[in-house]
Order: C-alpha cells, then sequence, then structure tokens
C-alpha cells in the first residue's frame, strides 16, 4: 500500500495561504497555534489541516510538533 | 587427456553499454528508493542552474530515505500497513477552501533544499505519527504509542548525517525521554533491538494484536497490561547469557507464542532435531506463533525442524531472515553473531483484518 504525504513547497506557500483565505489573517497576526497559542507567522507556520469546519494551523516549535504527533493518532486527521 | 579451452571475446562499446544499462536498469527496478536516492543526487547538482529542480530534489530525497527504511521493517514485519510513501506536493491552484475543509487533509510545510535537514525530521515525524505501524499501534496506551513512535524515528535518522540526528535528539527526544515511562520503554527497545527482535518479534506481535482485536469486545487495560508483559519479557530474553537457560513461552490473553533458540552443538550433534520438534509438538493447541532462532550456520537444521512438524503443529512458515545480533558472552560482554530466524504462524488463527 502506498500512502501520500501531503507538503508544500515554500515557493508556493503564499499562494496556498491566500487560496485558504488565511493570507492575511495570518498578515495581521489573528491566527495562533492550536497547540500552543503562538501567534502564527509565514515564518513558524509548520502544517495546517481542517477540523470542525475551520482550518487549524501548527507552529514549528518542537512543542507544538509533539503536540501534533500526538493528536494525529488519536484523531487520525 | 588434455583440454585447450581458447575463448575470443570481442564485445564492441555498445555491447557493454547496453549491458551495464540494463544491469542499472535490473537494479533499479528491484530498488526503486534506490532510483530515488539517484534522481534526488542528480536533482541536487540541477537545482543549482534549475530551481525548478529542488522539488524533485526534496521529494525524492526524503522518499529515498523513508522508503529505504520501510523496505527493511517490512522484510522484518508481516501484514505491515504501508509499503511505500509518497511525498505529494500541493499544488495551490488546486484548492479550494470548502473544498478543503470538508475533505482536506493534513498539509506539512517544506521549506527550501537548503534547509534539508530540517524537512528531514518534519517529515519522518509526520510520516511515523501519520502512517507508520497503524495497525500495531491500534490498541496500545498513549505511552506505549509514543514510545514506539520515538524509537521507530530514531531508527529511521540513526543512519542519516550527524547533525540530522542531532536535530531530532535535541528538539525532540530528549524532551519526550523525560517521561519515565517513555524512556523506560525506550530503553527496553533499544535492547531488544540489540538482539534483533525489535520488529519481527515485538512490532510482529502487536501487528497481529491489531489484527486480532479490531472486531472483538476489547479490554485497553489488559491490552496495556499485555503488551507491558512482552516488552518485559523480550527485555528479559535481551540480557539473556550465551547458552542460560532463561526463555519460557510467552502465553498472554492476545499474544501466544513461543521463542525458541536452536543452537546448542551439543544437542544438535548428539540429540538431533528430535528433541526440537518433540518439544514443538507439545506446545499449547492456542499457540500462535513460533520464532525459531539460531546462528546462520544451524539455518539448514532449523529448516529441518520446522518442516518435520509443520503439519503435526499446524504451522505455515511466514517468513525467514539473516540479521546480526549482538547477544552477551557468559560474562555478560556483548559480541556480534550472525543469526538466523524462522517464522511460522499457526494456520487456526482467526484474523478480522490483514
Amino acid at each position: 500500500m502506498k500512502t501520500n504525504l501531503n507538503v508544500v513547497h515554500d515557493n508556493d506557500l503564499i499562494d496556498l495561504l491566500k487560496k485558504l483565505k488565511l493570507f492575511e489573517k495570518i498578515q495581521m497576526g489573528q491566527l495562533k497555534c492550536k497547540f500552543t497559542a503562538t501567534v502564527i507567522t509565514f515564518q513558524n507556520l509548520h502544517s495546517i489541516f481542517p477540523e470542525s469546519g475551520d482550518i487549524k494551523l501548527v507552529c514549528n516549535s518542537p512543542e507544538a510538533i509533539k503536540k501534533l504527533s500526538e493528536y494525529i493518532n488519536e484523531h487520525n486527521i | 587427456m588434455d583440454f585447450n579451452f581458447n575463448f575470443n571475446f570481442n564485445f564492441s562499446f555498445w555491447t557493454v553499454t547496453t549491458v551495464t544499462l540494463l544491469g542499472l536498469f535490473i537494479y533499479y527496478m528491484k530498488n526503486p528508493e534506490k532510483f530515488e536516492k539517484l534522481i534526488a543526487l542528480i536533482s541536487k547538482y540541477l537545482k543549482i542552474i534549475f530551481k525548478k529542480f529542488d522539488y524533485s530534489y526534496i521529494k525524492f530525497d526524503l522518499q529515498g530515505k523513508i522508503n529505504d527504511y520501510l523496505k527493511k521493517v517490512s522484510k522484518k514485519v508481516k501484514h505491515i500497513d504501508i509499503r511505500k510513501i509518497n511525498i505529494k506536493w500541493i499544488r495551490p491552484e488546486d484548492q479550494e477552501i470548502k473544498d478543503y475543509i470538508e475533505n482536506g487533509e493534513l498539509i506539512i510545510r517544506l521549506k527550501k533544499g537548503e534547509n534539508q535537514n530540517e524537512n528531514i525530521v518534519i517529515a519522518s515525524m509526520a510520516f511515523i505519527s501519520c502512517a507508520f505501524l497503524k495497525k500495531a499501534k491500534s490498541y496500545v496506551s498513549k505511552s506505549q504509542r509514543e514510545s514506539i513512535d520515538l524509537y521507530a524515528c530514531y531508527d529511521l535518522l540513526k543512519e542519516e548525517k550527524s547533525e540530522i540526528l542531532d536535530q531530532f535528539v535535541q528538539d525532540f527526544m530528549k524532551e519526550k525521554m523525560d517521561d519515565i515511562k517513555i524512556a523506560e520503554y525506550f530503553e527496553k527497545y533499544h535492547e531488544v533491538d540489540k538482539v534483533g527482535l525489535f520488529y519481527p518479534v515485538f512490532i510482529q506481535e502487536l501487528t497481529f494484536l491489531g489484527e486480532k482485536v479490531f472486531a472483538i469486545k476489547r479490554d485497553s487495560q489488559k491490552i496495556y497490561e499485555e503488551v507491558t508483559s512482552l516488552t518485559n519479557y523480550l527485555f528479559k530474553y535481551s540480557q539473556r547469557k550465551l547458552n542460560e537457560e532463561t526463555i519460557s513461552d510467552f502465553n498472554g490473553h492476545y499474544c501466544k507464542f513461543a521463542l525458541r533458540i536452536i543452537g546448542k552443538k551439543f544437542k544438535i550433534d548428539n540429540l538431533g532435531k528430535k528433541t526440537y520438534t518433540n518439544n514443538l509438538e507439545r506446545l499449547p493447541k492456542d499457540f500462535e506463533t513460533v520464532y525459531l532462532i539460531g546462528s546462520t550456520g544451524n539455518k539448514e537444521f532449523i529448516g529441518e525442524v520446522f518442516n518435520t512438524c509443520a503439519n503435526r503443529c499446524n504451522l505455515l512458515k511466514m517468513t525467514d531472515e539473516h540479521y546480526k545480533a549482538k547477544i552477551k558472552d557468559r560474562n555478560g560482554n556483548e559480541f556480534e553473531v550472525d543469526a538466523y530466524m524462522l517464522i511460522a504462524r499457526s494456520n487456526k488463527v482467526v484474523v478480522y483484518h490483514q
């Protein structure tokens, strides 16, 4: 069995964020990391995933990445 | 009688080229992960001139590394969930916010190729959490699952450049190891892995457990206790000194297996295979898996033991493998041996999903 790991390249990140209507919110510092509540910036964004009708963002701090790993295991995202 | 052979080889440049290319083609067909590494290497140099090659460098470098690890593990563990990973670039033009919210999946941001060490750590962790050993991790406790993820990620990255492993250790592993339970499991896995049983026995048994309890009523506490006992049992085995008789069978609620070391020269020379076949035939009827372990030199003998009792014990050969193991001599000093393991599974086991 083959499994996909979805990734976005740094070169495409801005376009993707614009498409998902996240660009301006990040620019204005309105979005926070789901796990650490750190303000998300273009530099510290690690990943995104949909949940309960919304898009969640995760920052690149080791703490957030560790919590994301646990969350993936528990919630099968 | 006198024989005179006179060979006259006259290969043209084109014949040599064709044979070489054919050989490479067959090699890369058999080892696609090596081909991915080759593409990554070529792309690494091409991206200096053509920026577009940064995508193929990042993708194939990650795929080559992860798929190499997956190949190693899938040789040792049967019924593994995935055999290949595909790094899929998300194209912004294909995304619509409504679709993404309804049906989207996790998207990981990867940096440019100059930061590939960071990409390797991030992608490896995401792969281990998202896709690796799903079946084996399905029903174990949080600390057991996290310790398995941590050990698998460490094992994947330990073959890479030291700065990659350093980054993983400093950023993620150190803090996780502050959790005493996780640290204890990790240390035990490490010892079990040294004697070569982490993947072919521990992960294999967890995979079987995942297959069995999928559709039946399960007791989380019982599973937790059983996985702990399994870890302790294999840890005890890993500490065994040469010729020490410490191995009993593992007769749990979900996992029932026997480890048999076939190696004592005295027994093989004087008692022959009968002593081993008699022993296997006395195993309780509900035993599910038998692991026959010995030195590579005893491979043939182990095969004979298995063939003799396979029918009577309802055993089917699942796989066999050669591996390097570090075992302890009578004084407790480690030394490396070429080991061989044959894994046989009862054909009476009921499995709900594979």
